[in-house]
């Protein structure tokens, strides 16, 4: 060891501080016996390698050395060379012939493996945002897909600019300068307005034209989220270009509006100068403050202040002291005052006076008007974006609460602004439904609160209601105001059993998304399932003959729509669940081989379904489903050994999905009716051991349900259908008293719900006579003589 | 290529090469580069499947000689070893051709979050690392193991015999010298 050199020994000393907690480590090396040259160094290696392991990835070589030759196509586009290229990838110019001219572009594509699965699919979810995203400031979004070797690509206006920075070297006015802000800023708040955050605003990312106008490129385009962000000792994220990232950005955090208000601030300092003119230095002290709520509250608040320095009136960030005005308005009016001073006093104060109130009136305004933004902006990104996000993660259910509870609050300040436009109302009213989804009405992932839901969507029809009175035309108040009525529907229909009432609302909502069924994949979708939750309303009702019509209604709509609608994965999603719908009818009014025709179809589409996202818990339940309810007809056409299969398979689906989030709701109830006709496929087949711990395992399953969803009478109904059928089983299998103890409990179930006014019709006339039947014929003493339940 | 390879020069090679004689592993290393460096050169051009990583890479041409029955499976790490080092010298190699005969483009980052040290390119990474093998060959050897040839910690330290915590220390470390060798400021 005494012959290494220094560097050899401080490589030793890192390498043994490696073996420390990584928080450890600096203070390690400190503490060694070695040479103060030693130590110092194996410091500085440690402090300086942050990103070490980032660019040292293991295997990491081929990446920086490939590119291939220029391709010769990509999409539409003709390459005609490189523009450069970097660790994820390269920038080519494409040109496409279009009539007689020209059409340059600047087309990305990430390099495979450069972004892990998830990120591809956020960088295809951002290339949507991003082209709607048209403004003269913001470098246009024009097309993207994926080359043949499955690389995804994005095309971009090609900008024939310079970056700020050589731009500056022209050495420009201080007034151009602050109308290149102007401009570039306003570029920013505009993408704020689309709920677009940049995320990385440089000097680098913005272009300066021949004309001497900014475009803004570089939107956010494969910027991960902060779960792929990688924490580093340090405490730095990457990528960010030091000296225009926010403080908090530093730490990890994601990007906000805020954020990019900071960077702004930065590339306003950078645009005149550090040492510029004091309020300027004031804007940008405001825009650039550590604390994110000491900064402008938006972009369009930090414009005006630039615009109101600009123009010699007082700014926001200087603090509206008395004498500054003052100061403020003698600068502009210099020529005029300076004769005048004395005689002119009194009109002097007057003027001061007014001037100081509008600032304030100003102030307050762009207040209201920013706080509005940032609340529009953030319900609508945790409600639409992140929600979907978490919940492809089986497990988040926790995570989803919280971001429900604190969407709901921005939700609150939204719909409270009477004065709020149209757009913003409806906007409200449909984060209400989503929020209603969210905590737990229809049938996808959800937490089980019905109650909660119910408020929610009430609070949304005060919104809607309205906006649909002021602008029945509107297309997205009509898709705004058939979503909830769905929505209300399915919750009136399958938890509240207010069927009257939810058929209802299915006609309006039919009658309402008419005009626009086949106008694209949302609203086709929503067409269909409100002719299916009409039907649906009936079936609930125990009125096949009735409900079968609508069934059949919906299946011909959508197989009647062009592929791109038909084949869509939320279109296939509603037929598939239409089908099995449709399957229930035909089979309880005797068509079995038209029932397993139409279950045959079901199952077909969620095998495509999952093999478009593989392990996805929502297709998981719908395939789980459709195989349990062709079991089903399976079954009840003898066809035993096929049926027991197709719902063992079923039951497996659910287990597994079961044990990745056991606090799942959806889950827990799919598996209770899967598991149920599991139960009787084995005490058919006569295995009866396996058939009561199957009824065990369901009837364990519901309790937790009625208990999660607050007693609510449909989770209640559930479990005494439950109860009656695995009293059946027990009692085929002889196990009298074990049978009958169940049955009692069911009868006890839907005294209840008689009690509460909640007892369907189809309970009345068919369940309920059908289980007392049993009860005197085999109960009391429990004794056998019953023919076999079925 | 491999085919022309007797397979018993590879045998005693590979032991010699474990008894720790690095000439062997230099001459082997000679054998079996030319196979290797067409792999590389295909997959660079994109014949190949391009999502083909340097890890199938490596992989596949130790397949191929086992299938040959020229190497035993438990050699594997070792000629993953050697792959390494011809992977190194592959990219290398394409890296400068590529230089002799490209425009001059600015070099762009595209936005992530996975930064291009001061954007070195590869050449400047060799050179490091040939800096780096002179204070400690065994770090630089790891390096080549992990980063050019993808390898695991665990066939890591069956090729050098060291504990698998003692080959992660030592690479972590190793890449944070590295790191640092190729900010800006060293040119």
């Amino acid at each position: 060891m005494a012959s290494r050199s220094p560097e050899a020994r401080a490589l030793d000393l890192l390498e043994q501080a490696m073996g420390q907690p990584s928080d450890h480590r600096a203070a390690w090396i400190s503490r060694q016996k070695a040479p103060a040259a030693v130590r110092e160094r194996a410091r500085a290696l440690l402090d300086g390698g942050a990103d070490a392991a980032l660019v040292f990835a293991t295997g990491g070589a081929p990446r920086k050395a490939g590119d291939g030759p220029l391709p010769e196509r990509i999409g539409a586009y003709r390459i005609t060379g490189l523009i450069g290229q970097g660790g994820m990838g390269a920038v080519y110019r494409g040109e496409r012939a279009a009539g007689d001219f020209e059409h340059t572009v600047a087309i990305k594509v990430i390099r495979p493996g450069a972004l892990s699965g998830a990120l591809i699919e956020r960088f295809r979810r951002e290339r949507q945002t991003l082209a709607r995203l048209a403004h003269p400031n913001i470098a246009r979004l024009l097309d993207g897909g994926e080359t043949e070797a499955g690389e995804p690509y994005i095309v971009m206006e090609f900008v024939e600019g310079r970056p700020l920075e050589t731009w500056l070297g022209d050495t420009p006015g201080r007034s151009e300068r602050l109308e290149l802000f102007l401009a570039a800023a306003a570029a920013v708040a505009f993408a704020h307005q689309n709920l677009v955050v940049h995320g990385d605003v440089t000097p680098s990312n913005i272009l300066v034209d021949p004309d001497g106008r900014p475009k803004l490129i570089d939107f956010g385009i494969a910027r991960p989220t902060t779960s792929e962000a990688v924490a580093t000792p340090a405490g730095r994220a990457h990528s960010l270009t030091p000296g225009y990232a926010a403080p908090e950005r530093l730490a990890g955090l994601p990007a906000t509006t805020l954020s990019d208000v900071y960077s702004l601030g930065r590339v306003l300092a950078f645009l005149v100068g550090e040492v510029g003119d004091p309020e300027l230095r004031a804007i940008v002290a405001r825009a650039t403050a550590e604390e994110p709520a000491a900064r402008y509250s938006t972009v369009e608040a930090l414009r005006a202040d630039v615009v109101a320095h600009r123009g010699g009136f007082p700014v926001a960030a200087v603090g509206g002291g008395r004498s500054y005005v003052f100061r403020r308005f003698v600068g502009r009016h210099r020529l005029a005052a300076g004769g005048a001073a004395t005689a002119a006093g009194l009109l002097l104060a007057a003027l001061v006076v007014t001037l100081v109130a509008n600032a304030r009136a100003e102030a307050a305004r762009a207040d209201a008007e920013a706080r509005f933004q940032q609340t529009r902006a953030i319900a609508g990104t945790m409600l639409f974006g992140v929600y979907d996000e978490v919940s492809k993660t089986p497990g988040a259910t926790k995570a989803r609460e919280t971001l429900a509870r604190t969407g709901l609050s921005y939700l609150d300040a939204l719909a409270a602004d009477g004065r709020a436009p149209l757009d913003v109302r409806v906007e409200a009213g449909r984060g209400y439904v989503r929020l209603a989804q969210v905590t737990g009405s229809g049938q996808g992932a959800q937490l089980g609160k019905f109650a909660d839901s119910t408020a929610l969507l009430g609070k949304a029809e005060t919104v809607l209601r309205a906006a649909y009175a002021e602008a029945p035309d509107d297309p997205g108040v009509r898709q705004a105001m058939g979503d909830l009525l769905l929505e209300q529907a399915g919750q009136n229909l399958y938890n509240n059993n207010e069927i009257a009432l939810g058929r209802k609302q299915t006609t309006e909502a039919q009658a309402i998304l008419k005009p626009l069924a086949t106008r694209d994949a949302k609203t086709a979708r929503a067409y269909a399932t409100a002719i299916q939750t009409e039907g649906d309303s009936h079936g609930w009702d125990g009125d096949n003959a009735r409900a079968r019509p609508h069934f059949l209604r919906a299946e011909a709509f959508i197989a009647g729509l062009p592929p791109a609608l038909r084949d869509d994965t939320e279109v296939m999603k509603a037929r598939s669940a239409n089908l099995r719908l449709l399957a229930e009818a035909q089979h309880l009014l005797e068509d079995d081989p038209a029932a397993i025709l139409a279950m045959d179809r079901a199952v077909a589409i969620n095998e495509a379904l999952l093999a478009r996202a593989p392990g996805s818990p929502e297709i998981t339940r719908k395939l789980a489903l459709s195989l349990w309810y062709r079991a089903v007809v399976l079954l009840a056409t003898g066809r035993t050994a096929e049926g027991y299969a197709s719902v063992d398979r079923s039951v497996a689906l659910m287990r597994g999905l079961r044990a990745r989030d056991p606090e799942d709701r959806g889950a827990l109830q799919t598996f209770a009716i899967v598991g149920e006709v599991r139960a009787q496929a084995l005490a058919e087949l006569k295995r009866f051991p396996e058939s009561f711990a199957m009824g065990r395992e369901i009837l364990a399953a519901h309790r937790q349900i009625v208990a999660r969803s607050g007693g609510s009478a449909g989770a209640r109904r559930s479990m005494a259908a439950t109860l009656k059928t695995v009293g059946g089983n027990y009692y085929n299998g002889g196990a009298f008293a074990d049978a009958c103890a169940t049955w009692r409990e069911a009868r006890g179930v839907y005294e209840e719900l008689t009690r509460d006014g909640a007892l369907t019709g189809y309970d009345r006339t068919n369940t309920l006579p059908e289980l007392t039947g049993w009860m005197r014929g085999g109960c009391d003493p429990p004794r056998p003589g019953l023919k076999p339940i079925v | 290529m491999l085919e022309r390879v007797r397979s018993d020069d590879v045998r005693v090679l590979l032991t010699a090469w474990r008894r720790g004689d690095r000439v062997a592993r230099d001459r082997l290393f000679d054998i079996l580069y030319g196979e290797l460096t067409q792999s590389a050169a295909a997959m660079l051009r994109g014949e190949r499947n391009v999502s083909l990583s340097v890890g199938d890479l490596v992989h596949e041409t130790i397949l191929k000689l086992i299938v040959l029955e020229q190497i035993d499976w438990q050699d594997r790490a070792h000629f993953m070893a050697l792959t390494s080092v011809m992977m190194r010298r592959a990219l290398v190699e394409h890296v400068r051709a590529k230089g002799r005969n490209k425009r001059q483009h600015q070099k762009v980052e595209l936005k992530t979050n996975i930064p291009d040290v001061g954007n070195a390119d590869l050449e400047e990474v060799n050179e490091a690392l040939d800096r780096l093998a002179k204070i400690d060959r065994e770090r630089a050897e790891i390096v080549e193991m992990r980063y050019f040839g993808g390898m695991e910690i665990a066939d890591i330290a069956v090729v050098l015999k060291l504990s698998e915590s003692t080959v992660k220390r030592r690479w972590q470390a190793a890449r944070l010298w590295l790191y640092e060798a190729l900010q800006p400021q060293h040119g």
